[in-house]
Formats: structure tokens, sequence, C-alpha cells
């Protein structure tokens, strides 16, 4: 199995005494389109700028290509090798759109013009127009074609399809996905558009309060997880010891519904061992799961 | 092409200090009919000081935390540092190539007012030679050096723009120090670039260049420190 | 690519979705043996989905026998699928007249379609356990 491009290990990082990171442990495949995800404040952002260098942590470790990201040469060289978009999307607001392909692609020697190209009539950006006059949803489409055009075997995005319309969010998806079909590319994106991750991700991590407290393949997560609802001929009177995995058990009246995260088929026979049980099972969305950890904590 | 945009973000500056600062030396020297007494002569060229000092706050940059060229409105961009960092160039080259540009731009201005000084008004061609007007440029050149790199300092954690505002300050209440106290006139820069300078003495004022020349060392040194140990 | 339809909100891995729609294209006659299916690369383009995904599906079909991956020319519907249309036809007579039953005992549509699901159900559980996996 190829080595992850993203690891972090017990990654802990405090600002003026609040723990932003508490211990995240990260570990991102090759070749992946991997979805990070959480509230506001969660540490999303603080992540992201530890595996590019613009802040140092307080203990454990990050590795990216196998590099340490924590070391200021060797994050010249991961740079040079991952395609950035960070969550404010601002750039030199006196250059023009085309002044400033220019200027970033003298960094890039892997600078792929036919990309550039591609994403400039695919996002309508007008060349010679000031980066100040442009809107915000063109500011982040420029953005993108900054990072996704330099040849990068590693893309790193901070909310990418934040404030663009439905239409450009389609259109940045699609080509996310051809980039990683066609290059092979690694994608590591954070974002709070649940729907958007379900559709291109096959790998998800939900952090919450600095730890990651749900990670995995995207499939796997939604086999493991099963709402079942427990139709009962008459309310239970004693609680039910219900086998681990099961979690969230609601109960109203004689209908009781649960959240399984485990052990599904054991649970499932449990339910039925109760006396007038009729048990329906459903598929659990991500939006649910992330509900899940937010409403726990 | 980092040069490209450290001139992008410049080339206004430059025109403005040029302009501005020329407008003054016209004006402060225009009026100097000789033969004047040496002592008015010091003290306009200590107010043509002053203005002086004016470039290397106005030019100085630390290539980081760069967001509006001189008026322009931010329209709500404050993070366009983060681009910057996020690119393949070690922080100390941001810096190094951005400080760099100004202070050429810095003793190129100076060069630029020198020359057009020199052939726009008559006075300074009847008591000057061509090496001693040579002679001050190098001297001002040195001497601003500190000023320059203090402003830079205040860059890497205040950014280009506003750094302006602090070093100019600081700057301004060190001049009305030293003259209101009496520094050794060895080390004190201000007057090296006035009273002490070439013009008058045609000597070069080696003591003050020297720790002129340290200072902005010093404190170029603890913007490379600033900004490699900073977490954006 | 009109003739698949994902929905990646609804809970169910999409790998298995298209698996699905697939099997119904097969099923439904627009796919038929030997017909080409469009390559990872711009399926996943048309319907904006994670081209491992769509690898995933198809190496399973591939397991299943019903799709074949032939070596730098793609993804073609099997031959072996002809013999599945037999059983499907056969199954489909069973599923009608056992809804023509059910409906004559008084069930409505829905009432009729829980109940299969719920059996379905119960069945995929019955098998796991006593097969001795974990779920």
């Amino acid at each position: 199995m190829a080595d992850p491009v993203i690891e972090t290990q017990e990654l802990h990082k405090s600002f003026k005494g609040n723990e932003a990171l508490s211990g995240l442990n990260l570990n991102v495949p090759a070749g992946s389109i991997f979805g990070f995800l959480g509230r506001n404040g969660a540490g999303k952002t603080t992540t992201i700028k530890l595996l590019m260098g613009f802040l140092k942590p307080d203990g454990g470790n990050a590795r990216v290509f196998g590099l340490p990201a924590t070391d200021a040469d060797a994050s010249v060289g991961i740079r040079r090798r991952v395609g950035f978009v960070a969550e404010e999307k601002d750039l030199y607001p006196y250059m023009t759109v085309q002044q400033i392909i220019r200027f970033t692609r003298s960094f890039f020697p892997k600078w792929r013009d036919d990309l550039g190209e591609r994403y400039l009539r695919l996002f309508d950006l007008p060349v010679s127009r000031k980066i100040s006059d442009l809107s915000k949803g063109m500011r982040s489409k420029l953005m993108l074609l900054l990072a996704i055009s330099h040849g990068a075997e590693l893309l790193i995005l901070d909310e990418p399809t934040e404030g663009l319309d439905p239409v450009a969010v389609e259109d940045v998806l699609r080509e996310l996905v051809a980039l990683a079909a066609a290059e092979g590319t690694t994608i590591f994106f954070s974002s709070h558009q649940l729907e958007e991750v379900e559709q291109i991700a096959d790998h998800v991590c939900i952090i919450d309060r600095g730890a990651a407290v749900v990670t995995g393949s995207l499939d796997d997560l939604k086999a493991q997880y099963q709402r079942l609802r427990i139709v009962l001929a008459e309310e239970l009177r004693t609680p039910v010891d219900w086998v681990d995995g099961a979690e969230h058990v609601r109960q109203e009246g004689r209908t009781v519904e649960i959240l399984a995260r485990r052990n599904v088929d054991a649970i499932l026979n449990q339910a039925r061992a109760l006396p007038g049980a009729s048990v329906e099972r459903f598929p659990v969305t991500l939006k649910e799961i992330f509900m899940e950890h937010a409403r726990r904590n | 092409m980092l040069w490209y945009k450290g001139w992008l973000e410049t080339r206004f500056r430059v025109l403005f200090v040029f302009g501005i600062i020329l407008f003054w030396v016209v004006l402060i020297l225009r009026n100097i009919d000789p033969p004047l007494p040496r002592a008015v002569v010091e003290n306009l060229l200590n107010s043509l000081t002053f203005f002086l000092l004016m470039i290397p706050v106005i030019l100085a940059g630390a290539g980081i935390n760069t967001q509006r060229i001189l008026f322009g409105t931010a329209k709500g961009l404050h993070g366009s540092m983060y681009f910057t960092l996020s690119l393949p160039v070690s922080r100390f080259r941001l810096l190094a190539t951005r400080a760099g540009l100004g202070m050429l731009e810095t003793i190129g201005v100076l060069a630029a007012l020198s020359c057009v000084a020199w052939f726009m008004l008559p006075a300074p061609r009847v008591y000057l030679t061509c090496s001693d007007l040579f002679a001050y440029w190098m001297t001002v050149c040195i001497c601003i050096s500190a000023f320059y790199s203090l402003s830079v300092f205040f860059a890497t954690f205040l950014g280009d723009q506003e750094q302006m505002g602090a070093s100019g300050i600081l700057i301004m209440i060190l001049l009305l120090i030293s003259r209101a106290v009496s520094v050794p006139s060895s080390v004190n820069i201000f007057r090296a670039m006035g009273q002490s300078s070439p013009l008058f003495t045609h000597t070069f004022p080696w003591a003050s260049m020297g720790v002129s020349l340290g200072a902005a060392g010093i404190l170029f040194l603890a913007a490379m420190r600033v900004v490699q140990t900073r977490e954006y | 690519m009109i003739l698949f339809r994902l929905n990646p909100s609804s809970g169910v891995p999409i790998y298995l979705q298209l698996m699905e729609q697939i099997k119904h294209g097969i099923e439904t006659g627009a796919l038929r043996a030997g017909d080409q299916l469009p390559t990872i690369r711009k399926l996943s383009e048309d319907l904006v989905m994670n081209p491992n995904t769509v690898v995933r599906a198809y190496r399973e079909l591939q397991h299943e026998g019903i799709i074949e991956l032939r070596h730098g020319s793609g993804a073609y519907i099997s031959e072996l699928v002809a013999g599945r249309t037999r059983v499907t036809r056969k199954a489909q007579t069973i599923v009608q007249s056992a809804l023509e039953r059910l409906m004559s005992l008084g069930l409505t549509e829905d009432e009729a379609r829980r109940l299969f699901e719920n059996e379905l159900a119960l069945l995929r559980a019955e098998t796991r356990t006593e097969g001795g996996r974990h779920g």
C-alpha cells in the first residue's frame, strides 16, 4: 500500500490558552479525494495552516509526501508540489488576472498551460481586469485556477466552493474529479457543504474540538452506520441494555429509534427479540452522521 | 518574479515620493542666492533631511503582508499573505527581495533627486563640485539605511502599509530628540545627513556611517528573526 | 450520460447506486450484452463523482460476472448477462403474482413495499449472522 500523502500524529496546537488541536490523527491516502469536515472553530483551518507551514505545532508531527511539514526547508519543497486555496480568497488587488497567472507560473516548473487556458475559458475570467475589480466568486475561481494549473500532486483546499453559485460549484467539482481521474491528484479539502463532500469524496474525517471523531472511507462509514426504527406492541417498561455500538437511542411511546454505529446485525437481532417488534432500517446520510457528532458535543 | 511583484507594489510610491521631495527641494533651495551665511544653509539642509527621511519610510517593506499600494481601498481583502506564504519560496527570500528592492529604489530616488537638483538649481554648482555631491549622495544612502531597516523591521509585524505610520512617527521622535538633547556628533546620523555631511566638511562622517550600517544590520537580522518565527 | 442518476445524499453508497443502475439498465434492455460502458474518466466527469467510486463499482460488477474489463479497451457488458435475463423474467412473474395476492388482501402499495423491504433487510441480517460475519 502506498504511503499516505498527508499524515499527522497527535497534533497539538493552542492559541492563547485555547486548544485548537488536541491530538489530531490524520491519514490521507494517495489518490483519494478526502473531505475534511467540522464545525466552525473545530480546527480545520488550523490543521491546513500547519500542513502548509504557516504555523508550527505545539506537539505531535505532520508529514506531507513523507516530509516534515514543520521544517522550513522541507516545507518549501512541499509547497512546490501542492496547490493551495486559502480560506480567505484574497490575492493581490493591484495585479490583473493575466499578471497573477504569469507571476504564479514562474514559481512552478510543472505548470500546465493547457489547464490554465482551459480554466480561464471555463470560469470565464477576464484576463486584463484587476483583481480588486473582480467579484468574490471570480476571485475564488481564480484562486482555484492558480492552484489546479501548476501540476501539483496534492491539492489542499480550504472551503473551495464558498461563495460560488450552484452552477459554478458543479463546474468546480467536475474539474476536481476530472483532475483526480486524469492525473491521480490527491485532493484534500475542507467544506461545510456536506452534499458536495458526499458527492465526490471517497474518504472523510470529521473533526471536533481539535480531534478526529469520525474518519475513514465514506463507503465503509455508510455501511457501518444504520438507523433502526422499532415499533413495539407496547411501551417498554424497563430499558434495554443494547449491544455496544447502539448510539443515540430514542424512545417515544411504542417507537424506539437507534443510530447504530457498529454491530448492526447484533442490534437488529436484539430488536427483533423484543415483544411484538417490527423493525425497519434506514441508511444514514453524511449529514446525519455529522449532526450526530455536533449534537452530542 | 518576486521583484516584479515588489515593483508593482512600489512603482507609484517611487514616483510619489520623488515628486513630493523634488517639490520641497526646489522650494527650499530655490531661494538660495549666493552668498548666504553658512548657518542658514545648514538649517536649510537640516529641513531637507526631514524630507529625505520620508523616502525609506514610504518605500520599505517586508514582502509578506502586502495589501494596498498607497491609497487604494482594501475592499475587505486581508488574506493575500496566505497566498504569498503558500508559494514555494523561503520566508527569508520574500523578505530579502522586497527589502532589497525598496533599498535600491531609495538609492535610485536619492540619486535622481541629486542630479535634478544639481541641474535645476544654480546655487549648488557655485559652491560644490560634482564629487562633493556624489559624496553627499553616498553618505545619505548609508545613513538612511538605518531608518530603512527600522521600517522593514516594523513591516514584518505590522504589514507593509501599516508600518509607515509607526516608523514615520518613531523617526520623527528620534529626530526631535536628537535636536533637543546633545548627542555626540560622531554618532548623530541626522547631523551626518545635514551639517556634518560632505557638503560642508568635504569628508565622510565615517563614525556616523558606521553606526548607521551597524544599526541597519542589526535591525535587518531582527526582521529576519521575526519573519522566520512568526505564525500567520 | 442520461442512463444513470445518482443521489449522493441518499445514504446508500454511491458505488452501490451505480451498480444497481447498471444492472437495472441491463434488465430494461437499455444495456445489452457486448455494449461498452463509458471509461472511468468519462463517467466520473459526466456524473461528477469520484473516479475511485467508479472503479469500485466496475470491479464489483466484474466480480459478479456482469461486466468484463478488457485491458486497454474498457468495460463491456458480459455475454453471460443473457442467461441472467431468463432468471429475471422468471422472478418478475413470481413477484407479479405475489403482488396480485397482496392487493387482493387489501394492502396498499406503500404497505406492500415496506413489507418487502423489511423482509429483505431481515434476510440480509440472517444470512450474515449465520455466516459468522460481523456487521
